[in-house]
């Protein structure tokens, strides 16, 4: 099994939970329902696992303050993203 | 008399000379651009209704912008990669345009390491502006920051880049590297260079929120320039004491940012987007011909050989059963990634390959998306499901049908949608249904596309990020790549392969 080391990312968002805890995962809101996608996914990524991106077109992408975001920008743990 | 003329010359000349150039207002005007990701020609994103974008458009607002005023033109990373345009000369189109266009500075987003460390180097080697990375360790190349005088102002600029990109490249693409917490470089630089600059601009690509973060957290910043999270902020924002800009993505809009500085400090702002159109004569001529150069040396890429096939390559029936084509993908996801096995949707193959030569450009319309390859752990049961999921709807030819490596597999087509899938054999052993299996796939199903939850399932099992040592475990994560896109490694293994003849090899079986 293949295993990579990746450096803690994002400041005081990393939780230490020590030894046995080494799972990774991301989860952030849309339209605040939680998803859970990998570190270093995107936008349109949390729109797939949320079964959204076939709203785009019709849709945009906001976040938290209300300014618009592209699919490819970056998400950061427990980011809150809106179509509307 | 002769003598007090003199002496008050050099009295006056002392003054003049030891008087800050910035004594009374003026306006900085600073340009920025941020994840390019080299989309130079005008385009439609989608749900657009008008075409926006064009890298020679925005030189030519860009150049407008600067006329007769005392600027900076800064870049906030992610450039390089992501567009044909750019990928097929692993970034060079963009650092050859950026040359033409008098970047002042840029910031190494995390694409900017998809290519590798020789040809990032090889990137900032042709670049004639500095390529700043303060919290990157371990990579000779990349200047902290630099301190550019813009009409007696000294403007110190220092560059910060995202903690999570190995997560977001191979991580062999970063070996050696570490990338600190982007606030104690900050603070580091800010430190050391209080003395030396009148206002301090920190060119990021750690995203809005980071961003926001960042200026709640260090005092002293006076600009953040952003970019990573494609954030259309129409006007600078404040937190505390800082401006935060970011212009969006794509070369969609060009930010403007014009700093009233009084003293050496900043008195006043105003700041806007441009969007940039395609408006006929608002091109940058020069910027417009290195566009067109290598436009013309993409279309010529696409139209070479890259290897031949000595069988017609199936991609109609992917949806419905094992292709040859649906094998080889799958085996190339599989060895790329070091993975036990590989499973693709099949609505992801979108045509077939004719026996004989192979184009680029036939890679291309197989693979037309830019997905690329991710690796979990999943346990014998969460395959199981997976591959239930995908022959759950082959009577109507989904595009959840899958394409396999590493696997084998029975299903019965008249059984029930959630129990035809009868045995399966994993590295031509029987599966553990409780067993841990490492599983290459693409991103989009990663991501629960097409219907599949066996990643997502897979992911919401992980618990939260873990950090040991100074080092996060990525235990679930086996592989990802966000950097390189599937048809990019295909196509890399045909080249390298020459000829390929696949069979199919019966890993996927109708049974009664």
């Amino acid at each position: 099994m293949t295993q990579v080391l990746i450096p803690a990312g994002r400041g005081e968002a990393v939780t230490i939970l020590g030894d046995n805890s080494d799972e990774v995962r991301m989860r952030v809101y849309v339209d605040n329902k939680a998803v859970d996608i990998l570190p270093g996914m995107t936008v349109r990524h949390a729109l797939i696992s949320a079964g959204l991106l076939k709203e785009i077109g019709l849709k945009k992408v906001y976040d938290e303050w209300g300014n618009e975001i592209g699919l490819d920008g970056a998400l950061a743990e427990g980011a809150k993203i809106f179509l509307r | 008399m002769r003598r007090s003329i003199v002496s008050g010359f050099v009295f006056i000349l002392s003054i003049l000379l030891l008087t800050p150039a910035w004594a009374g207002q003026s306006v900085i005007r600073i340009l920025y651009l941020n994840d390019f990701h080299g989309f130079a020609a005008p385009h439609r994103p989608l749900g657009a209704d008008e075409t926006v974008g064009g890298l020679a458009y925005l030189a030519g607002r860009a150049d407008a912008l600067r006329a007769g005023k005392p600027s900076l033109l800064l870049a906030a990373g992610d450039m390089i990669q992501g567009n044909n345009w750019a990928n097929l000369f692993r970034g060079r189109p963009a650092i050859e345009a950026m040359n033409s266009m008098r970047f002042d500075a840029m910031v190494v987003g995390n694409h900017e390491f998809d290519f590798g460390q020789q040809a990032l180097r090889e990137r900032i080697s042709e670049a004639k502006f500095p390529v700043l990375g303060a919290n990157v360790e371990g990579f000779d190349g990349l200047k902290p920051y630099v301190i550019r005088n813009v009409e007696g102002i000294r403007v110190a600029i220092i560059g910060v880049v995202t903690q999570d990109t190995p997560v977001s490249t191979d991580p062999r693409n970063v070996t050696g590297l570490t990338f600190s917490p982007p606030a104690a470089a900050v603070r580091k630089y800010l430190g050391e260079l209080k003395d030396r600059a009148d206002i301090f601009v920190v060119l990021s690509h750690i995203g809005y929120e980071g961003d926001r973060k960042l200026a709640a957290e260090v005092r002293g910043i006076d600009v953040i320039v952003g970019g990573h999270s494609h954030t259309k902020l129409e006007a600078p924002v404040k937190v505390g004491a800082t401006l935060i800009v970011q212009a969006w993505e794509h070369a969609k809009a060009l930010g403007v940012l014009d700093l009233s500085v009084d003293g050496g400090r900043i008195t006043g702002y105003h700041g806007h987007l441009e969007v940039i159109r395609p408006v006929p004569g608002g091109e940058d001529k020069a910027v417009a011909a290195i566009v067109s150069k290598y436009q013309g040396m993409v279309d010529r890429t696409l139209d070479e050989r890259v290897g031949t096939a000595e069988v017609d390559l199936d991609g109609e029936n992917v949806r419905r059963r094992e292709t040859n084509l649906g094998d080889v993908i799958a085996d190339i996801m599989r060895k790329t990634s070091g993975a036990d096995a590989a499973l693709i949707n099949g609505g992801s193959i979108r045509t077939s390959i004719n026996k004989g030569p192979v184009a680029a450009k036939d890679i291309y319309s197989v693979l037309p998306f830019d997905n690329y390859i991710v690796a979990i752990r999943l346990t014998g049961g969460q395959i199981r499901r997976a591959l239930e999921y995908g022959v759950s709807a082959v009577e109507r030819g989904e595009g959840r049908f899958p394409q396999v490596s590493g696997i084998s597999f029975t299903y019965s087509p008249s059984a029930s949608p959630g129990s035809r899938v009868k045995t399966i054999l994993i590295d031509g052993k029987p599966f553990d249904p409780d067993g841990v299996y490492s599983v290459a796939t693409n991103d989009f199903l990663a991501a629960g596309g097409d219907g599949y939850t066996a990643f997502g399932e897979a992911v919401r099992s992980s618990k939260d990020f873990a950090a040991v040592g100074g080092m996060m475990k990525g235990e679930k994560l086996v592989y990802s790549d966000a950097g390189t896109w599937l048809r990019d490694v295909v196509m890399g293994y045909i080249k390298e392969q020459k000829t390929i003849a696949p069979a199919v090899e019966g890993r996927i079986k109708e049974v009664q």
